[in-house]
């Protein structure tokens, strides 16, 4: 990894000020402007500045910092699988190339995230949910190449430029987003978890369907809506199978991004959110999802030791819509409206992932088309059913994702504006 | 004996028309010169001079008149006590003491052996005796009864009309007609016509039982003679008059030396001049049972067993059996002789009484000819081929010393003929294959595993060794890594009956964690597949085309198969694949391939339409709930439908190693 030349931190707009927000990334963050800690580098592309790890902003404690432009929020339904994702993640990062690195930015977030990674990777079972009241909030440190400026005549190089990404989890118990009063407890999920945490709902369960009455959540919620709202990137995680069953995403997202719409500030160049949102369809290990992509055509191999199938990004968002018409009783083309309108195509990606992966039969050590669901619903002698993983954990498309948001979130640093619509959206 | 030969004299014995004095007052003191109108103060019997004709008192002129007349009255009331023994002791005059009573009974015994031995000595004939017609007499019992055996087994030898016995005993008179051609019946050869003392005509007896027994056998001092006289008139003038004339009459004297009777006796020998009289210690009844019983058996005895004509292969449905006879015993057995027979209970046996029905019927029966039922007994027989022993008694009386529990059957026979030709026959012989799910919920497995252990009982009771039975449970696949690809099926491979329902019930129970929508059923089926082509291959292919085996597969299970690949069922998203790879569909296409016939028993909960259970009960889906053995295995085919039984043993013709038959 080559070093980069790190510029000294320059602190300036990272994006519309909020209506109160300092910029730069020293000040104290106003209630909803976001704060822009973006330190650019001083290569040909000041816009892919990173926040150098060194910025004196990052000496106060990240949780009580507000957060930023590279801070990335996931954001989505109870039981979406965000734990899961959040251990899958640091799973993808040790199977992925060397150089990413996933700490905790608090005590509470370091033995949540190492007590859920043990949970999936170990045990074999879902994470449960976290009951710390703590803000679980992680660092992601690595690096990115970048494209040296240099003399016309001088061939152009890349270096890797330090990159540190702030990555929020902003509804841990799964119940902020519920619409329901905050005293009330958060509807338990199929299997043996409850709360956002602990395995997935399954199509063929019963999820308890959410209140529909509005209301609730009080402070906690406004405080997370409001650091929703300041965070640069949103992973926005739908779960497809719930969908089927209990028809609730469309609610949690309807609120939230209403509530978010009233406090992100104005994108400069267009009507839309300035927020990067990487929509992650999961559950593509579920047979339902599986088999819309294939019959769709959408499936290409992508992992040259395994062969396993996945939806290349590229075609992910024609997956979802594809996805949309097949669920003919959910509300997920209500979702796929409510992201367009709000969130600009070229801010938008989409990516269709599997925080489990698929079964490797060891004696084969191949994808298997006819044998690959890594979970087994077991039901104990008492009744009581339990998830469990069968093989080894292999995420699909969980790290792209963060790498997306990464690359644009650089993108938008101060100095690079043009980036702003790269070319790496999904071109809506 | 001789009808005309005379009875000795007996002491008391009135003759006709003598009338007796008012004896209502016996101990009433009497003038010491005995007056031709007062009775006898002895016996009081009205003697016609100065000494009693029928006691031979005679007043002495001594002042010990008392003395003596006591001594008269307890001498002839001890004479007729004695006879009767220690219930008529209290009703003699007097106070004998014990050396006085065991005299009068030894002085009774002889007297009684005295007669018999008379009776014999008149009875033996003059030629010929005992013929092949005779049973052999019971020459063990006391000579002095060979005379009496002779003259029964004499009358029951008799082919023509009906014989009459006129017993008459210490009880009464009681008539007995003969049958001799019923001696094959299961019931007595005769009719019995009881004339008991008490209510015979209007004999002047105490009703007292121990004081009429006392007056019977002599003690008459207190009895109306004359009256006694004309009961005992007009009682047997009627008793004969009923009789037809020119039959056969055997005149008993179940009593010798007791006085009423040997009235009676002398009198119907009056009124029947042509009858015989012979003594008999016991009862004529008992006399006659054991001279029929003494006979040799004129018609062959036959056991009705059940036969199907062909054995079938192809499950019931087939042509049902036969009752057919088989030879128990030659004509000529006399009582005594014992004969085995090998017999297995048929269809429904266990369930059901068997029939041990032995007819008598000649060799060459003419047509139409229906065989007589001699004893028409019911059973319960336990499994297996058995050797029975079937012992002749006599005519009429067949024994099964080996078999408890014998009860009359009062069916007709034509009734357990048309039920022994409704059982179809079984088949030959049967491969039943059962795969049976161990684990899922507990409560549910234990029912499966009562179910299964009782039709195989029922199994081993029904068809025994005719079945070949195999039992494949399956526990849970285990999809931890390493281990998928584990052996989950355990059983036992074409036992007999018992030693399946043992390996059975070794197999552990499972209560480890399982998957709510697949159990590895496939596993268990393409076992069987396998199991069933090298089978096919081992007898050659051929073979079973020609003759195809009967076999039958239950499937005991809630959960369906583990599909073949992943999204086979569109219904199970979350079903796990066979981990082994094991394809059910297949597995069910060569079952019906193989010839197999289907039946799958499900929990009550499983939905039975579904494309699984349809193919896998292609002849049969039941529930578990309260579906008893019988009713599976008439689903199975492998015990007749409807509860047919078959009523009669069938013959088995295989001895059995060790059998002492």
């Amino acid at each position: 990894m080559t070093e980069p030349s790190a510029p000294p931190p320059q602190p300036g707009p990272s994006g519309p000020p909020g209506p109160s927000g300092p910029p730069g990334p020293s000040g104290p963050p106003g209630p909803s402007g976001p704060p822009g800690p973006v330190g650019p580098v001083g290569t040909e592309a000041a816009e892919n500045a990173v926040v150098p790890p060194e910025a004196p902003a990052e000496a106060a404690p990240p949780e009580e910092a507000r957060p930023g432009r590279t801070n990335i929020g996931i954001w989505g339904a109870p039981q979406s699988g965000k734990t899961t994702f959040l251990a899958a993640l640091r799973i993808a990062m040790s199977l992925g190339e060397p150089g990413w690195r996933l700490d905790g930015a608090n005590d509470g977030s370091t033995a949540f995230l190492a007590s859920s990674t043990d949970q999936l990777s170990e045990q074999r079972v879902f994470p449960s949910a976290t009951t710390s009241s703590e803000k679980l909030s992680w660092r992601l440190h690595g690096t990115r190449p970048v494209k040296e400026r240099t003399k016309w005549y001088r061939p152009g190089k890349k270096v890797s430029v330090p990159v540190r990404v702030n990555l929020d989890f902003v509804d841990p118990p799964g119940r902020l987003f519920d619409s329901r009063a905050a005293s009330e407890p958060a509807s338990s999920g199929g299997g043996a978890a409850s709360g956002s945490g602990g395995g997935p709902r399954f199509a063929t369960g019963s999820p308890e369907p959410s209140r529909r009455s509005e209301g609730g959540g009080g402070r906690d919620r406004r405080e997370l809506v409001e650091h929703l709202a300041a965070c640069g990137g949103l992973i926005l995680l739908l779960d497809p199978t719930r969908e089927r069953e209990a028809r609730d995403s469309y609610q949690f997202f309807n609120r939230t991004i209403l509530e978010i719409s009233q406090r992100a500030p104005a994108s400069p160049n267009d009507h839309y959110l300035p927020h990067h949102l990487a929509v992650c369809i999961t559950k593509y290990d579920h047979l339902w999802v599986r088999d819309i992509a294939r019959q769709g055509g959408y499936e290409s191999v992508t992992d040259p030791e395994f062969l396993f199938p996945a939806v290349h990004a590229e075609v992910a968002e024609r997956f979802f819509e594809e996805l949309c018409r097949a669920d003919g009783i959910g509300n997920i083309d209500a979702i796929r409206r409510e992201i367009r309108q709000h969130f600009s195509p070229d801010r938008t990606r989409y990516f269709v992932t599997s925080a489990v992966g698929f079964y490797i039969d060891p004696s084969t050590g191949r994808f298997d088309d006819e044998n690959y669901s890594n979970l087994v619903r077991r039901t104990h002698p008492d009744g009581s059913t339990s998830m469990h993983l069968r093989g080894k954990v292999r995420p699909i498309n969980v790290m792209e994702p963060i790498m997306w948001l990464v690359d644009r979130l650089a993108g938008q640093a101060p100095g690079s504006p043009g980036r702003g619509g790269g070319g790496s959206g999904s071109g809506g | 004996m001789e009808p005309d030969m005379p009875l000795p004299p007996e002491p008391g014995a009135l003759e006709p028309g003598v009338l007796a004095a008012d004896a209502s007052e016996p101990d009433a003191s009497l003038p010491l010169v005995p007056d031709a109108s007062l009775p006898c103060p002895v016996c009081g019997f009205v003697p016609a001079g100065s000494t009693c004709g029928d006691c031979s008192w005679t007043p002495p002129d001594t002042e010990d008149f008392e003395a003596c007349l006591s001594e008269a009255r307890l001498r002839y009331d001890l004479r007729a006590a004695a006879r009767v023994g220690d219930a008529a002791r209290p009703f003699v005059r007097g106070v004998p003491d014990d050396e006085q009573w065991a005299r009068a009974g030894v002085e009774a015994e002889r007297e009684r052996t005295r007669l018999l031995d008379q009776s014999m000595a008149a009875a033996v004939p003059d030629v010929g005796g005992w013929t092949l017609q005779f049973g052999r007499p019971d020459l063990s019992r006391d000579p002095s009864t060979w005379g009496a055996q002779w003259a029964f087994d004499e009358v029951v030898r008799h082919d023509g009309a009906a014989p009459v016995l006129i017993d008459v005993g210490a009880d009464g008179v009681s008539v007995l007609v003969v049958r001799p051609d019923a001696v094959d019946g299961p019931d007595d050869p005769w009719s019995v016509e009881e004339h008991p003392w008490e209510r015979f005509a209007a004999v002047p007896l105490s009703s007292d039982a121990g004081e009429r027994a006392f007056q019977v056998a002599g003690g008459l001092h207190g009895v109306d003679r004359a009256r006694l006289g004309e009961a005992l008139d007009t009682g047997l003038a009627r008793i004969v008059e009923r009789l037809p004339f020119g039959v056969t009459t055997l005149l008993v004297d179940s009593a010798p030396g007791w006085v009423v009777p040997g009235l009676a006796l002398a009198r119907l020998s009056a009124l029947r001049p042509d009858a015989r009289i012979v003594r008999s210690e016991r009862p004529a009844a008992d006399e006659l049972a054991d001279a029929v019983a003494r006979l040799p058996l004129r018609m062959p005895y036959w056991l009705v067993v059940g036969q199907y004509d062909a054995q079938s292969d192809g499950g019931f449905g087939a042509p049902g059996a036969e009752p057919v006879l088989v030879p128990l015993f030659p004509a000529g057995t006399t009582a005594g002789q014992e004969t085995v027979v090998r017999v297995a209970r048929g269809p429904g046996g266990a369930d059901n009484d068997v029939v041990l029905a032995v007819v008598a019927a000649p060799e060459h029966p003419p047509m139409m000819f229906e065989p007589r039922p001699v004893s028409v007994q019911a059973t319960r027989l336990p499994r297996g081929a058995l050797s029975l022993r079937a012992a002749l008694d006599g005519p009429g009386r067949v024994r099964w010393p080996d078999v408890a529990d014998l009860r009359p059957d009062t069916r007709p026979l034509d009734q357990l003929y048309a039920q022994t030709r409704a059982c179809p026959a079984p088949p030959a012989a049967v491969e039943v294959l059962c795969a049976i799910e161990l684990g899922g919920q507990a409560g549910q497995a234990a029912a499966r595993r009562a179910l299964l252990a009782g039709t195989l009982e029922l199994i081993g009771a029904d068809l025994g060794e005719r079945a070949a039975v195999s039992v494949r449970g399956y526990r849970e696949h285990s999809f931890e890594l390493g281990e998928e690809r584990d052996a989950v099926v355990e059983g036992v491979w074409k036992a007999v009956p018992d030693q399946a329902l043992d390996a059975f019930a070794a197999l552990p129970h499972r209560t480890q964690p399982y998957q709510s929508d697949a159990a590895p059923l496939e596993d268990a089926l393409a076992e069987i597949v396998d199991f069933l082509e090298r089978e096919r291959n081992a007898h050659g292919w051929l073979r079973e085309l020609h003759h195809p085996p009967f076999r039958v597969l239950a499937v005991f299970a809630g959960r369906p198969p583990h599909p073949r690949g992943q999204g086979q069922d569109p219904l199970r998203e979350l079903a796990q694949p066979c981990p082994r790879k094991d394809d059910w569909r297949a597995a069910a296409d060569a079952l019906r391939r193989l010839g197999v016939r289907l039946v799958a028993v499900l929990d009550a909960a499983t939905d039975p339409d579904r494309d699984y259970w349809t193919a896998l009960g292609a002849h049969c889906r039941l529930t578990l709930e309260g579906l008893t053995p019988r009713a599976l295995a008439e689903a199975m085919g492998i015990v007749p439908p409807g509860g047919a039984s078959m009523p009669f043993p069938l013959l088995a013709s295989v001895p059995v190693k060790g059998d002492p038959a």
